[in-house]
């Protein structure tokens, strides 16, 4: 699995946001695109993942493991999303909102596949509780067990730390970046905050003259 | 808030308790105390047509009910993210402020066997006598239910519109599609498995309000309805109307009969909702499907129905200048002005229609504002739970509660009974549709006119009722359409002294003058047409922001 932009670029009517730029990410690597706030940096996530609100436009290809999915649907994308909020939906419990993502086949199975998730980042029993009753690190950890239930091929992250408690930041890193190493899956990841950046790992600077600047 | 001293709070709640809170509430009393009749309730029961009539009644409800509701999910699923357009909504507008009985009378003139109908079919099978057809009063009720589905579905979507296009929740829906989408959901599935189980709180009373109008409406069902059986609701108000006091006592039980009915029938289908929800739940979580929403389909539904609202109005026009339209021809042979200069020289009917819709929308708008101005928003849910049961109740139990206020006071046959009778529904739904944006006006403004030191009427006058102007407008057109569309209360009210556009056209439903019949129904739905393009045109911002 790999995640290749080629010659991707961003235009709002009257402007440039991004240049002509080429990126690739490997299986398992993670990208961070920093950047501060209304440079374009959610847009650009929008428009690989399909669903770029007009009058925003795109420009070049998206590559999914050698395959152009440009012009495919969002939800034929298989691009699995995180945002500032959890994003449940609140008219589902928290194990409903597991199975929403997850591909059909028997229940029992698909039960224990919710199951065994929360339990996996420290949940277990919680499927029958209300969204709205889970703390901002709860929803966000549930928010990432439903993504990755959909067994995105690509991971599209829009600054999922920024509104958590700062003590929780770190512990809640090192579990999404080591559940998607684990899945190695490519991951892009936006943010106006470095520290947000795995380590080692590689960072764009999302520029005011709309380029991506290697760091 | 400038804070009002307890004498000013007092009186500006003081008009909405005499013109509406007072006037239902007694009303209500009134109806339940001629409904305490044990003989009467007996009568009833060994009346040979009680039961096939009230499951006629029922079975109308609930299919015209379920199929609006059906549609218009279906139409605005297809419209609400191009719907934004002032075109598309003033449609909607346009629609919604034709009375009930103008489409109705317009629909089975249509579908006679003379009708332009039957005219258009006569061409492709050779017919060249009219079919021997029966569709005005079909057994079934199927053209009442018609009518009312394509009355009530753009009410519903009108509803559902005003919802998903309120900011927050429009960017709640497109954030929530966002992720749907990233976790393989198509549209439609979108629709089955986020939006719609999100919408159907909102969703509860309207279709209540459908549901029970539609089982308990009157005067549609004479005009158009079933005869053998009728629908209760005819039966009930031919007792009502009876001069033997014995059936009118039998008519008042039947028009409780009604409500019980109606009041079991959505407890059940609450009931029903609330045992499918397991099932319901299993849909929401079976996983991603890829199915999309028909848009083009539900594009098209929406625009053949407001293409058969031109066709219903165009044949009203044609018909009502005919004076000679020979059957499989499309056209009138000969026109002339016959039934309009029967409606001119009589214009008793329409002057007091416009008078009364007149003066019962002025005056619930001033009694809402002074209510607004002076109550505590808390408060609200006083009026709103009396302007639900007001909208929920059938007119023939209301009706006839006013109506025997009225004997009691004196004021059966006299225009300040007419105008008391209007101003119950009116109020409760200038009250439904101003009380969200008055209540949610940002304060701010009058910080900032305190700033200025501006005196609180001239921040009413000159900022707060001038940025509200939209809905201001809005809530006196439908006022004004709500006043045209009543019969019930009218005819009771009136005891034969007056005529309103209503009771002119019902009276003329049974009759053979189609001509002016279709005069009369036109009347009736331009009307508040023009009422509601002209308050649009007023209520048009200053200028157009991007």
């Amino acid at each position: 699995m790999s995640l290749q932009l080629q010659n991707f670029s961003l235009a709002l009517p009257s402007r440039i946001l991004l240049q002509p730029a080429t990126l690739e990410v490997a299986a398992g690597e993670i990208v961070t695109i920093m950047g501060p706030s209304g440079i374009g940096k959610t847009s650009l996530l929008s428009a690989i993942a399909g669903d770029l609100p007009a009058p925003l436009t795109a420009q070049g290809r998206v590559i999914l493991t050698g395959n152009d999915i440009t012009n495919l649907r969002p939800e034929r994308r298989r691009m699995g999303r995180l945002f500032q909020d959890d994003m449940l939906f609140p008219h589902l419990t928290v194990g409903e909102n597991l199975l929403f993502g997850m591909a059909r086949g028997a229940r029992e199975m698909r039960l224990q596949k919710m199951e065994q998730a929360l339990a996996s980042v420290d949940l277990a029993g919680f499927e029958n509780r209300p969204p709205h009753t889970l703390s901002g690190g709860q929803g966000q950890r549930v928010a990432l067990m439903r993504m990755l239930l959909a067994e995105p091929s690509c991971v599209l992250l829009d600054e999922p730390f920024s509104k958590l408690d700062p003590t929780l930041r770190g512990s809640m890193r090192g579990l999404v970046f080591g559940q998607l190493k684990a899945r190695a899956v490519p991951t892009l990841l936006v943010t106006h905050d470095a520290a947000d950046a795995p380590k080692g790992a590689r960072i764009f600077e999302f520029t005011t003259t709309g380029d991506l600047r290697n760091v | 808030m400038k804070a009002h001293s307890a004498a000013a709070r007092v009186a500006g709640g003081v008009p909405l308790l005499a013109l509406f809170l007072l006037p239902l509430v007694v009303a209500l009393l009134f109806a339940a105390a001629s409904a305490v009749d044990g003989a009467a309730w007996v009568a009833l029961f060994h009346h040979p047509q009680f039961f096939p009539a009230l499951e006629l009644s029922l079975l109308t409800g609930a299919v015209a009910a379920a199929a609006s509701l059906s549609l218009s999910l279906f139409i605005t699923a297809g419209i609400f993210e191009s719907a934004g357009t002032e075109k598309g909504l003033s449609i909607l507008g346009v629609i919604l402020a034709v009375p009930h009985l103008a489409v109705a009378i317009a629909l089975g003139l249509l579908v006679m066997p003379t009708g332009i109908l039957a005219r258009l079919l006569a061409v492709p099978f050779g017919w060249t006598t009219p079919p021997a057809w029966i569709t005005t009063h079909d057994p079934y009720g199927i053209l009442l239910i018609a009518a009312l589905i394509l009355k009530e579905t753009p009410f519903l979507v009108y509803v559902l519109l005003a919802h998903v296009r309120r900011d927050d929740v429009a960017l709640k829906f497109s954030r929530e599609a966002r992720i749907a989408r990233s976790l393989g959901h198509g549209s439609a599935s979108i629709w089955l498995r986020i939006f719609i189980p999100q919408l159907v709180p909102i969703l509860v009373w309207p279709l209540l309000v459908v549901f029970s109008y539609a089982a308990t409406v009157v005067d549609l069902s004479i005009a158009i309805g079933p005869t053998q059986p009728s629908t209760l609701s005819t039966i009930v108000w031919a007792d009502l109307n009876s001069s033997d006091p014995i059936e009118n006592a039998r008519g008042a039980a039947g028009a409780f009969a009604l409500t019980f009915a109606v009041v079991i029938g959505g407890l059940l289908a609450a009931a029903i909702y609330r045992l499918a929800k397991p099932l319901l739940q299993n849909v929401y979580t079976a996983g991603p499907s890829l199915m999309q929403f028909p848009k083009l389909a539900s594009k098209k539904t929406w625009l053949s129905m407001q293409s058969l609202y031109v066709v219903l109005l165009a044949g009203l026009v044609l018909l009502s200048f005919a004076r000679r339209w020979p059957f499989p021809l499309l056209l009138p042979t000969l026109f002339d002005a016959a039934s309009w200069s029967a409606v001119t020289a009589q214009p008793a009917a329409l002057l007091t229609s416009v008078f009364l819709a007149v003066a019962t929308t002025m005056s619930s708008l001033i009694i809402l504002l002074c209510w607004f101005e002076t109550q505590k928003s808390r408060n609200d849910i006083v009026l709103l739970a009396f302007a639900l049961i007001a909208l929920v109740l059938p007119a023939l139990v209301t009706g006839l509660g006013q109506y025997q206020m009225l004997l009691y006071l004196g004021l059966s046959g006299t225009m300040l009974g007419l105008y008391l009778v209007h101003m119950m529904p009116v109020a409760a739904y200038m009250f439904l549709v101003l009380a969200a944006p008055y209540r949610g006006f940002d304060m701010r403004w009058k910080s900032v006119s305190n700033a200025l030191q501006a005196k609180h009427f001239r921040f009413l006058l000159e900022i707060k009722w001038p940025l509200l102007k939209p809905q201001l407008w809005a809530s006196f057109a439908i006022g004004f359409a709500v006043s045209l569309g009543q019969y019930v209360p009218a005819q009771l009210a009136a005891a034969g002294r007056f005529s309103t556009l209503p009771m002119e056209a019902v009276a003329l439903t049974s009759g053979a003058n189609r001509p002016l019949t279709a005069a009369f129904a036109l009347l009736l739905a331009l009307v508040p047409i023009v009422v509601f393009i002209t308050a649009s045109t007023l209520s048009r911002p200053r200028w157009a922001r991007a």
